[in-house]
């Protein structure tokens, strides 16, 4: 963050990709009808009871399900390959939906509060999918908190950390190594680019809302959203 | 043979179509659970009864017959039609004699769980077993005046869950029955009593207690209660939770804990997860006051650790043997959770328990030295100043001091909801040294709430006698923009009514041209631009959009009144005075707010004072704070109100006119009822206002006439009309095809509603407004849908007789006004009105009843000429069985202003009492009093 002067200067706010509207061609009319949107990518604990403490495997599923005859429609048209689900994803108000492979290579100092859980997730097509954890970020410490505490700690454990602003609101911060590292490996799901101004923390406390720092994205086919382009 | 409770559940839970049926709703869904057992009669001889013979009718699901005996149905039903139902159902089951047909009928929504709504609605239906004189039962939420609660059904669960599981669940009660945080809960009186059974309990020392507990008896000078040996697992087991632990229970070790970071690394440690494994029953404590999707966020324990410690200070505060041991004890936990939570006390609760209440046992300093986060202590001991008491005034703000401008600005953005807290924060705030009122420091979010925190700093500096360069930085920071916020509220294009703009001649009076005394003229300048809503008395206080207790322009008016009493500005003294010319109290209440705790009620005494003392500095007429002090007094001090009634009784004329004027400016409610009871104390005091009821009878009106398609309808026989209402509410049987034929009678104006038939698996549209372009052919909001024996004929020679909305408004109006004034009789007001209204809509209150506009019951109440009064009640209680309810009513408040005068009752007693609460004598006099006005009422033809 541009304006910090203590170990934030090597953060960046961390903002996923939110896919907002997938069209494919309904083979009854030929037009092009929308069949996915960000319900269908907006992930939740399909449990309320639980607590994700890392211990439990814990059930995730899309905020609704596709319909049933969307979902024919969909399976058929990827002809056994899987919808593709991004490597990064927000999950509930304070999870973070991500791939084990991702997720293995993270570590967390205790202090953040981190828990990391494994999975049971279906997919909006009622698919189950294997190879995805959750990372629970218990805290959401105060910028101040987190440039006095993790100073002397080392940056390979706090990689990922969840800050508090003010009004209630929580922004996910990644590391520049980190984000270089996903940038590198072309990790999906998170934003390549962020305005100039959301990289200065007094301008995201001001700000009663932050939605606008968030990117959605539409695909004009199944082909194009599979191929992410 | 009556059911037993059990084969009752058994049935109902086993019955698949029962249960099919209950699946169609959801927590949210408002329906009124209905199990009968049907006794002697036949199940269908109570469905003919009920779809047939009832004043109203119902919108029910499928009805379900279990075991050819017991019915189980849901209905979607208002609190009147619910009342209807039971009293008609009930004269109809005494009617024939049917005593063991029982009823129960349970409002859904508040329990939020279907399965346990059922199980309430056959608990009560088991109570009701057990009676043999009283056949049909209602819990309806929605019905306060005779709403039983939901205690005594969720405690038979909870004991019957506890047997069924053959141990004691101590705690965890909401989890266990499920609940809804959003839902109205019965009075707290059943958590309180378990709380306290469990706070009282004093365990016996057994012999085999864990090492934790045998810690606790062996080290406090006192037994240990439960709520202290609930959280020893859950501190013993931390990292170094021994040491810990004998600090919590000695009081020594601190330093040592501080030394060695055992505190300070406590934030390793997620509570919850910590809790649930080594402290169970503590972990219950944290599920009851953390929603269960919030048990995840650490900040949402912290927010709730007042509550959830709440039965450790019970047993750590309340008690006088051992109190500083006790006191050290629980400091010793709040240091603890201090530490885990971050080094952040996120509950005020706290802070005012520990320093500011009853309970208080810390000094400011002392409090400071405990609960300031190691990052500020550094920074402390990093300034360089040589005046320790005077932080020097360049220091930067600490990151707490950050922390508290950021909350607090958030807070007073927020119009509606500041409160005295926010005010002591402000003030916690100002003591932190000078460099903190330097608003260039501060993480401005350039809105009105930064002149507003400047504007309080700046009073308070006014209060304490300052006056250095950051009084003046202060001062600069609020003038600068003060004219540009006042401006730009003015001219909100929301607050202002259509296509007219604020003079620029009360905007250069505001920023100080002209002679202070032309405040009149410029209100009513201003007056003419705001917008307003279209009800209200012209006489009375106008309902400005700007006032809206919610809207951005209080900020900039509670700006100026701190400025004002910092010394003030031309601005500030203008802008004031104009507010308090257009609407006094809501400005009133506006400057009251930063005094204040729940309900507009001043935070304590002390507050009340100050806030006064500040009316005197802006020079607030005295009629105005006597209207505004009635408003207050009413609902939060009965001895200052009966005060304020004698002040009032005892004034001369002007200054009783004077107070007329300023009372027209609080809600009709708060005035009505203070003339009523001026009246009640002084029986010659006459009521100041004339042909108020005019308005209030309108709102009536409005109230109860049919709309168009209810009032079509009203013109056949109940069984011809299949629907009548909202399309988007037409049963599911009813939403068929639509076919528009040939016959069909196009009427382009009436497209709000359609007349269709019933034809098969179709309707036909017999009269509507059609357009070819819609998927079902017509247009139409509202519908009517006739049954197949209807004839176009018969159709057609209604629709002429429909009045228009406004001739039927026009119409009801000119009768009731007619009828109260003794100008025609009740029979010829009866048939005016036939067709045009819905008869059960008459009542005394509804919702939404215009809080601008009064109610007719003080009114009644206040009423001298008898033969009027009766007409009014007559009115009312036109509903031949809810109209009972409501006569009950007015008798009751009759008969209790009889009783205030008589001197049995106290005045504040007058609003609270319930016919329940009468002594035998007195509900036989009321009784008579009823039984007076019900044949006065019948030879009224």
């Amino acid at each position: 963050m541009k304006d910090c002067s203590g170990i934030l200067q090597d953060y960046m706010p961390l903002t996923f990709v939110s896919v907002e509207g997938v069209l494919t061609n309904d083979p009854d009319s030929g037009k092009e009808i929308g069949v996915l949107s960000g319900y269908h990518f907006y992930w939740q604990g399909q449990n309320d009871d639980e607590l994700y403490g890392g211990d439990t495997t814990v059930a995730i599923g899309p905020h609704e399900a596709v319909e049933r005859q969307t979902q024919a429609l969909l399976l058929q048209q990827l002809a056994g390959e899987p919808l593709r689900l991004p490597d990064v994803s927000s999950c509930d108000s304070n999870g973070m939906l991500i791939t084990a492979e991702l997720a293995e290579k993270l570590q967390f100092h205790a202090g953040l509060g981190v828990t990391c859980s494994s999975t049971s997730l279906t997919d909006a097509l009622r698919q189950v999918r294997t190879g995805y954890s959750l990372l629970t970020f218990h805290k959401a410490l105060t910028p101040a908190r987190f440039e006095y505490r993790f100073a002397e700690v080392p940056v390979a454990q706090r990689l990922l950390v969840n800050l508090r602003m003010n009004s209630g609101k929580t922004v996910f911060f990644i590391h520049k190594a980190l984000q270089q590292a996903w940038l590198a490996a072309d990790v999906t799901g998170f934003s390549r680019d962020i305005d100039e101004q959301y990289l200065a923390l007094a301008y995201l406390t001001k700000q009663k809302f932050l939605f606008e720092m968030y990117q959605d994205k539409y695909y004009r086919s199944l082909q194009a959203y599979q191929a992410n382009v | 043979m009556s059911y037993r409770y059990s084969e009752l559940v058994t049935l109902l839970q086993q019955s698949q179509p029962v249960q099919q049926t209950l699946q169609e709703l959801d927590s949210y869904d408002d329906p009124c659970f209905v199990v009968m057992d049907c006794g002697k009669l036949a199940p269908t001889d109570i469905h003919t009864f009920l779809t047939e013979a009832l004043s109203i009718e119902l919108y029910t699901s499928d009805w379900q017959i279990i075991n050819g005996r017991l019915l189980f149905v849901y209905i979607d039903m208002d609190k009147d039609d619910a009342l209807i139902l039971v009293d008609e159902l009930a004269a109809h089951l005494a009617e024939q004699q049917a005593l063991e047909t029982k009823v129960s009928i349970f409002r859904h929504n508040p329990i939020g769980a279907v399965a346990e709504t059922l199980i309430m609605t056959i608990m009560q239906l088991d109570d009701l077993l057990q009676h043999a004189e009283q056949t049909v039962a209602l819990n309806d939420y929605k019905d306060r005046r005779n709403w039983p609660g939901i205690d005594r059904h969720r405690a038979r669960m909870k004991a019957e869950a506890e047997a069924a599981q053959g141990g004691i669940i101590r705690r965890g009660l909401g989890k266990l029955v499920g609940r809804k945080a959003a839902a109205p809960v019965a009075d707290d009186a059943d958590v309180a009593e378990w709380e306290s059974e469990d706070a009282s309990a004093a365990p016996a020392r057994s012999g085999n207690e864990t090492p934790a507990e045998a810690l606790a008896w062996e080290l406090l000078p006192f037994a240990p209660q439960q709520a202290l040996l609930d959280l020893a697992p859950f501190i013993y087991h931390l990292p170094n939770g021994e040491a810990l632990w004998r600090y919590v229970l000695t009081g020594k070790g601190r330093a040592e804990l501080l030394a060695d970071n055992s505190l300070l690394d406590l934030d390793r440690v997620l509570v919850v997860l910590h809790a649930k494994q080594h402290a169970p029953a503590f972990f219950a404590q944290i599920q009851e006051h953390v929603s269960r999707g919030d048990l995840s966020e650490q900040y949402e324990i912290a927010r709730q650790q007042y509550f959830i410690l709440e039965p450790l200070a019970e047993e750590l505060l309340d008690k006088r043997d051992q109190a500083q041991a006790r006191e050290r004890c629980y400091l010793g936990v709040l240091d603890i959770f201090f530490h885990l939570f971050d080094e952040q006390l996120v509950s005020k609760l706290i802070y005012q328990q520990l320093v500011l209440e009853e309970t208080a046992f810390l000094l400011q300093s002392e409090y400071d030295a405990y609960f300031t986060s190691s990052a500020d202590k550094a920074h402390h001991s990093n300034s360089s100043t040589a005046n320790a008491a005077n932080i020097a005034t360049d220091t930067p703000l600490t990151s707490s001091q950050q922390q508290l401008i950021n909350e607090l600005l958030d807070s007073l953005e927020d119009s509606a909801f500041v409160d005295a807290d926010n005010l002591q924060d402000v003030r916690n705030l100002h003591g932190q040294g000078r460099h903190v009122c330097n608003p260039a420091k501060w993480p401005l979010t350039d809105e009105y709430q930064d002149q507003l925190l400047a504007a309080i700093l700046l009073a308070l500096d006014s209060e304490q006698g300052i006056d250095d360069e950051y009084t003046a930085k202060l001062a600069a920071f609020v003038d600068d923009k003060l004219p540009a916020h006042v401006a730009a509220e003015l001219g909100n294009y929301y607050h202002l009514a259509q296509d007219k703009t604020v003079p620029e001649s009360v905007l250069a009076w505001l920023n100080g041209e002209g002679d202070f005394a032309q405040v009149s003229q410029m209100a009513a300048a201003l007056d003419v631009c705001l917008g307003r809503s279209s009800h209200g008395d012209d006489t009375g206080q106008t309902e400005y959009h700007i006032f809206g207790s919610v809207q951005d322009f209080h900020i900039v008016l509670r700006t100026c009144f701190w400025r004002e009493l910092a010394g003030g500005t031309p601005l500030s003294a203008r802008l004031i005075a104009i507010a308090l010319e257009l609407a006094p109290i809501a400005s009133l209440v506006s400057f009251a707010k930063l005094y204040g705790g729940f309900f507009d009620k001043f935070a304590d005494d002390s507050a009340e004072q100050a806030f006064y003392a500040a009316l005197q500095t802006i020079n607030v007429a005295p009629e105005w704070v006597f209207a505004f002090n009635v408003r207050a007094a009413q609902q939060h001090d009965a001895d200052q109100y009966s005060g304020l009634i004698e002040q009032y009784y005892q004034a001369d004329v002007a200054q009783q006119t004077a107070y007329n004027q300023a009372l027209r400016h609080v809600k009709p409610k708060v005035y009505q009822r203070f003339y009523a009871d001026v009246q009640t104390l002084h029986e010659d005091f006459v009521y100041p206002f004339t042909n108020e009821w005019l308005q209030v009878l309108e709102l009536l009106n409005l109230h109860v006439s049919h709309t168009d398609e209810k009032a079509f309808a009203a013109h056949f026989a109940r069984d011809e009309v299949l629907f009548a209402g909202y399309s988007e509410f037409c049963p599911k049987k009813y939403q068929l095809p639509i076919i528009v034929t040939e016959q069909t009678q196009h009427d382009p104006e009436t497209w709000h509603y359609a007349v269709l038939r019933l034809d098969g698996e179709q309707l036909v549209a017999v009269r509507a407004c059609v357009d070819a372009e819609r998927e079902e052919g017509i247009r139409a909001r509202d519908l009517v849908i006739m049954r197949d024996s209807v004839s176009d004929e018969r159709i057609m020679a209604v629709v002429p007789q429909v009045l228009t909305r406004a001739a039927r408004l026009q119409l009801l109006n000119r009768v009731s006004q007619q009828f109260i004034n003794g100008e025609i009789s009740f029979a010829e007001y009866a048939q005016q009105i036939e067709y045009q209204v819905d008869l059960k809509d008459y009542d005394i209150d509804f919702e939404g009843y215009d809080s601008f506009i009064g109610t007719l019951l003080p009114l009644i109440e206040v009423e001298r000429d008898k033969a009027r009064q009766l007409r009014f009640i007559k009115l009312l209680t036109i509903h031949p069985s809810k109209g009972k309810r409501i006569l009950e009513q007015i008798c009751l408040q009759l008969f209790l202003v009889q009783a205030c005068r008589r001197g049995e009752l106290a005045l504040a007693k007058k609003y609270d009492v319930e016919v329940g609460d009468l002594s035998a004598e007195a509900k036989q006099a009321l009784r008579a009093l009823q039984q007076d006005l019900q044949q006065q009422l019948a030879a009224l033809a």
